[in-house]
C-alpha cells in the first residue's frame, strides 16, 4: 500500500496533461500545414443497397453523391450471368493470382495511380462491379471513390467481397490479369 | 533473508537475477527498444495519416466521425513519448502515458481478434501490414511488461530529467 502511494505521489499528472496537450497540438498543426491532411471529422460514404432497381436502370450519378451503390451476392452473380458488367479486385495482385471472380480484372488500390494508362483506357461508362476480400475491408470503397473521380459513371460495390463469392461455390479464376 | 549470506544455491540465483532486473543498464536497453518501437511506429502513421484512419475504422469501436481525431493525435503522442522515453525525460510520465496506450491496444486489437474481425494491425501503420491476432497481442503484452518495468524503476542511467528521483 505505501508502495503504491509512493508510486502515484511520484507521477506528476500536470506533465502527462502538457504531454498529451502538446503532442494532439502538434498533430493538428502538423496536419494543418500538410499538404495532404486529412479533415479534422471524418465522413464516410455510406452504402446504399440498390438490389431492388432492375439491372438496366442502374446508375451511380454523380461522383459527389454522398452514397455509393452496393449490390449483394445475388445481384452479382446476376450481372456475372449477364456479362453486363466488369468485375474489378481491389485487392493486391498477390490476392487476385491466387483467386478472383472469374472474369475479374485487377485495380490494386493501395498502388492505384490515376494517371496509369491502362485504367484510363476501361470505357468510363461501362458498368463496374468492384470487390475486396470480404465486407470489412475498405478498399473496394475508396476504389470506387478514386475511379468515380476518373468521371466512371457506373461504378458498383460488392460489398460481399471475394470470401463470400468463393464460400458461394461462384466460378472463380487463377492467375494474373489475362484471364 | 534480511541481510544474511545466501544459504542456498537457489537463494544465490534469486539475487542474481534481482540484481540483474534491477541493473540500470537493462533499464536503459529497455528504454531504447520502448523508445524506438513507439517512434519507428509513430513516424509510418504520421506519414500517412489516411492509412491509419483506414485502420482504426476497420476496428469498428470509434464512432467514424471521431477517427481523424484518433488517426491525427495518436501518432504525435506516440512519437513524443518514444522520445521522451528514449532520451529519459519525464520517464515517470513518459513510461504512464505509454503504459496506457499499450493496455489500450491490447484491448482494441484482442476485441477485432475475439470478434474474429479479419484486419490488419495498423500498429506500424502500413509499415508491417499484420493482422490482428495472437502474435500482436503477445508483442503487446512484451512491450507492455517491459513498460512496467520502465514505470516502477528507481534507479535509472543517462536521463535527460526524471521526476523519479526529484520526487522521491
Amino acid at each position: 500500500m505505501r508502495r503504491k502511494y509512493r508510486t502515484m505521489k511520484a507521477i506528476n499528472f500536470k506533465n502527462i496533461a502538457i504531454i498529451i496537450i502538446v503532442s494532439s497540438a502538434l498533430g493538428f498543426i502538423y496536419n494543418a500545414i500538410r499538404k495532404d491532411s486529412i479533415p479534422l471529422l471524418r465522413v464516410q460514404k455510406g452504402i446504399e443497397f440498390i438490389d431492388e432497381i432492375p439491372i438496366d436502370e442502374i446508375s451511380t450519378g454523380a461522383a459527389l453523391d454522398l452514397q455509393l451503390k452496393g449490390i449483394k451476392l445475388e445481384t452479382a452473380y446476376r450481372l456475372f450471368l449477364s456479362e453486363n458488367a466488369t468485375f474489378i479486385d481491389a485487392r493486391d495482385q498477390w490476392d487476385f493470382a491466387e483467386a478472383h471472380i472469374r472474369g475479374a480484372i485487377n485495380i490494386p488500390e493501395f498502388s492505384f495511380d490515376p494517371n496509369d494508362s491502362n485504367i484510363n483506357d476501361l470505357d468510363k461508362q461501362a458498368s463496374y462491379i468492384i470487390y475486396c476480400s470480404g465486407d470489412d475491408c475498405d478498399t473496394s470503397k475508396r476504389l470506387a471513390e478514386e475511379l468515380m473521380k476518373l468521371n466512371f459513371e457506373n461504378i458498383l460495390i460488392y460489398v460481399g467481397g471475394f470470401l463470400e463469392w468463393q464460400s458461394a461455390g461462384y466460378p472463380i479464376g487463377f492467375g494474373g490479369n489475362d484471364d | 533473508m534480511n541481510g544474511k549470506a545466501p544459504a542456498t544455491l537457489s537463494d544465490l540465483e534469486g539475487m542474481m537475477i534481482k540484481s540483474i532486473l534491477n541493473n540500470p543498464y537493462l533499464t536503459l536497453l529497455i528504454r531504447i527498444i520502448l523508445g524506438l518501437v513507439f517512434i519507428i511506429s509513430s513516424i509510418e502513421k504520421i506519414i500517412d495519416p489516411e492509412s491509419f484512419a483506414v485502420s482504426i475504422t476497420n476496428y469498428r469501436i470509434f464512432p467514424i466521425f471521431a477517427v481523424n481525431f484518433v488517426a491525427i493525435i495518436v501518432p504525435w503522442v506516440e512519437l513524443i513519448t518514444g522520445l521522451f522515453v528514449l532520451f529519459g525525460f519525464v520517464i515517470k510520465e513518459s513510461s504512464f502515458i505509454v503504459n496506457i496506450m499499450l493496455i489500450i491496444f491490447i484491448i482494441l486489437i484482442a476485441s477485432a481478434f475475439i470478434r474474429g474481425l479479419d484486419i490488419e494491425c495498423g500498429c506500424f501503420g502500413t509499415l508491417d501490414g499484420q493482422k490482428v491476432g495472437l502474435q500482436k497481442i503477445i508483442e503487446n503484452v512484451v512491450l507492455l511488461i517491459l513498460g512496467l518495468k520502465l514505470f516502477y524503476q528507481k534507479n535509472h542511467k543517462l536521463l535527460l530529467k526524471g521526476t523519479v528521483d526529484e520526487n522521491s
